[in-house]
């Protein structure tokens, strides 16, 4: 018992070292380019609007039933 | 004869920080907790299994039983801010990409899986509400008011990081918003970082911090904002990191400005609480710019106020005094542990189109202590103890102990919903003697000297002591959210309780939700003349507010509490 509660430690270590080196990975790899990519091209409000002096802005009108409440 | 059906909805909010769970049931609280203290974990964020056990059982129900569970924010939305902010910010935003990722992937992506698991109920049963409706419905639906304008302002939820809107009868709708960055709840986290505090912590502390220094920095601080005429607002990015970093919250040009992090955040250091006072004040002016717009469009003058933001008790008070609007709810528990009243409440009457009939007037909704198990408690522990004989009895041995100038540990009853003790988790003491706040402060909190402790005083004569102006029948003023002038001919008699600026922050203590306390604060007033007492949460430094008697009592034997009272049974520390 004692040594598979070490070895689960242990693996917990492991995981989460493997866990930052691919996502690390990801980050430089995909995320990166993207990023610069994205830039360029977005039109996609929420991104664009991070730089972006934004001040009031209407909420969307949609009906809150429970089909919207399902939503995650 | 038809069988009479109950809704039962569960509202839960978690994993940002202060989790909680609520028991709503045909759209009246029931019971309601954080889950610090169950856990014993200050601010703890973790899934609230046992805030949630606390509530079915005080019902008698089992999950089975629920009718819907509903979470407090929408999960996947927030995901995509942080995905995108990360995208965005790269290659700046490692540090957010790498640990936020990890967070998600490993729980907070799988709420619904999580909750279905844990509760054993049908996905169906389970809905998700939107971070900035829950705070607003949390407030809106617990007032008193018919018809209100909704303000919610907070550091961020999903998107949104201010919001405001229109309730009537059972509907909410929120008409406009401010999106992350531009968030003001984070504007003054990233001051109390500045002036050494922790976020999410220490807002209290830069509050406390303010009255001690002149506002001399308004311009400097100004210049980091643009603040149009309508209240909204937009940092400038150039002077903040919290976008894209985890681990700070402004950048080296914020630096450039204002210089370095304080070090001794102890201590009342001048430019610091000048830095204080003058974030206070820009903050207070955007808000009510942000209030000031809200009423004109609206026509009602009744107004809820929720979120984090609504934690500043200072700036509350000038919404009653300098805006147009006559009234102000907030519900006890503004922050993100009332979401979880707030998703419950707005599921039952706006979505499921049911009627209200509630108002929150109390906040004695956590777990009760029997005086038989303190009894037995007390007895297999071999603690001695003097049990009273009657409420008299019991009041007369406080009122003696506390006019001695003694400290008492004060549990009785139901916990208190939210932040603040309000007479049932309290640490009291006689607030005549400026000198009994450093008693408090070194024997038992351990906490900043600087800060101020708040007095609760029974609510009809509360105006002699606290100049309220008309605004005596405010609910907030129950729930000590309100920061009011102490009466000028009064302060010398409350010096434990009067901050440096003439200010206290008092809890108005009812005959008919608080009978107890309300005979306690009178039996002192009677044998002292000052129907006031100091009240201070029942916790040590970094501790959450103690919940059972057995959690009183560790906290007692730990600390310079000369008395405890647990319901009807007093014990004296022995002198060792
Ligand atoms: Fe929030």
């Amino acid at each position: 018992m004692k040594t598979y509660r070490q070895w689960k430690k242990i693996a917990k270590k492991i995981a989460g070292f493997q866990a930052d080196v691919i996502l690390f990975l990801i980050f430089f790899i995909v995320l990166c380019p993207l990023s610069l990519l994205f830039r360029k091209l977005s039109k996609n409000n929420s991104f664009k609007e991070q730089n972006v002096r934004i001040y009031w802005v209407k909420r969307k009108k949609t009906v809150h039933d429970i089909t919207w409440a399902r939503l995650q | 004869m038809g069988e009479v059906t109950v809704v039962y909805i569960l509202g839960i909010s978690c994993y940002y920080h202060d989790s909680a769970a609520a028991l709503i049931k045909d759209g009246i609280v029931v019971a309601c907790s954080d889950e610090e203290r169950f856990s014993r974990i200050k601010h703890d964020s973790s899934f609230p299994k046992k805030a949630i056990q606390f509530c079915l059982e005080k019902e008698g129900i089992t999950s089975k039983d629920l009718d819907f569970v509903v979470f407090y924010e929408k999960p996947f939305i927030k995901f995509e801010r942080i995905l995108l902010t990360s995208l965005y910010y790269a290659p700046k935003s490692l540090s957010l990409f790498r640990e936020s990722m990890k967070e998600w992937f490993f729980d907070k992506l799988w709420v619904k899986s999580h909750i279905i698991s844990e509760l054993k109920i049908p996905s169906q049963k389970l809905l998700f509400s939107e971070h900035h409706l829950s705070h607003a419905a949390s407030s809106f639906y617990c007032s008193p008011f018919k018809e209100s304008a909704v303000l919610s302002i907070d550091a961020v939820g999903e998107w949104t990081t201010t919001s405001w809107g229109i309730a009537k009868g059972n509907r909410l709708d929120l008409k406009e918003e401010i999106k992350f960055p531009n968030s003001l709840g984070l504007l003054y986290s990233a001051f109390t970082v500045f002036a050494g505090y922790e976020a999410n912590e220490g807002e209290y502390k830069l509050m406390g911090l303010a009255p001690y220094g002149k506002a001399k920095y308004k311009k400097e601080i100004s210049n980091l904002i643009d603040v149009k005429k309508d209240g909204s607002f937009s940092l400038k990015r150039e002077y903040f990191s919290y976008q894209y970093d985890l681990t700070g919250v402004y950048t080296k040009k914020f630096k450039e400005v204002f210089g370095d992090r304080n070090v001794m955040p102890d201590k009342v250091i001048e430019y610091y609480a000048d830095i204080a006072a003058s974030i206070q004040s820009v903050f207070e002016d955007m808000l009510l710019k942000i209030v000031d717009y809200i009423y004109s469009k609206t026509t009602t003058p009744n107004i809820c106020f929720a979120g984090g933001v609504a934690l500043n008790s200072k700036a509350n008070w000038l919404i009653l005094k300098k805006t147009k609007f006559k009234n102000l709810y907030i519900q006890p528990s503004a922050g993100d542990s009332g979401g979880a009243i707030g998703a419950g409440l707005y599921i039952y009457h706006h979505v499921l189109g049911n009627n209200r009939s509630y108002m929150m007037d109390r906040v004695y909704f956590g777990t009760s202590n029997d005086n038989n198990e303190i009894e037995k408690f007390l007895l297999t522990k071999k603690i001695s103890f003097v049990k009273s004989k009657n409420d008299k009895d019991l009041i007369d041995q406080t009122v003696d102990v506390l006019s001695r100038g003694k400290v008492v540990g004060w549990v009785q009853s139901q916990a208190e919903w939210g932040p603040r003790a309000l007479g049932h988790r309290s640490i009291l003491a006689d607030p005549r003697f400026s000198y009994m706040r450093d008693i408090v402060n070194t024997k038992i909190k351990f906490r900043e000297a600087f800060r101020p402790f708040a007095p609760s005083v029974i609510e009809e004569r509360a105006d002699e002591f606290f100049d309220l102006g008309p605004y005596k029948n405010q609910l907030p003023l129950r729930f000590m959210q309100l920061v009011v002038p102490v009466a000028k001919k009064k302060r010398d008699k409350l010096g434990a309780v009067t901050h440096v600026d003439g200010t206290a922050r008092p809890q108005l203590v009812d005959k008919e939700t608080n009978p107890l306390y309300h005979r306690l604060i009178h039996e002192f007033g009677l044998k002292t003349g000052v129907p006031v007492l100091l009240n201070t949460s029942f916790n040590l430094k970094g501790e959450p507010i103690v919940n059972t008697y057995e959690d009183a009592y560790k906290t007692f034997i730990k600390s310079g509490i000369d008395v405890l009272v647990l319901g009807k049974h007093i014990i004296k520390k022995s002198k060792k």
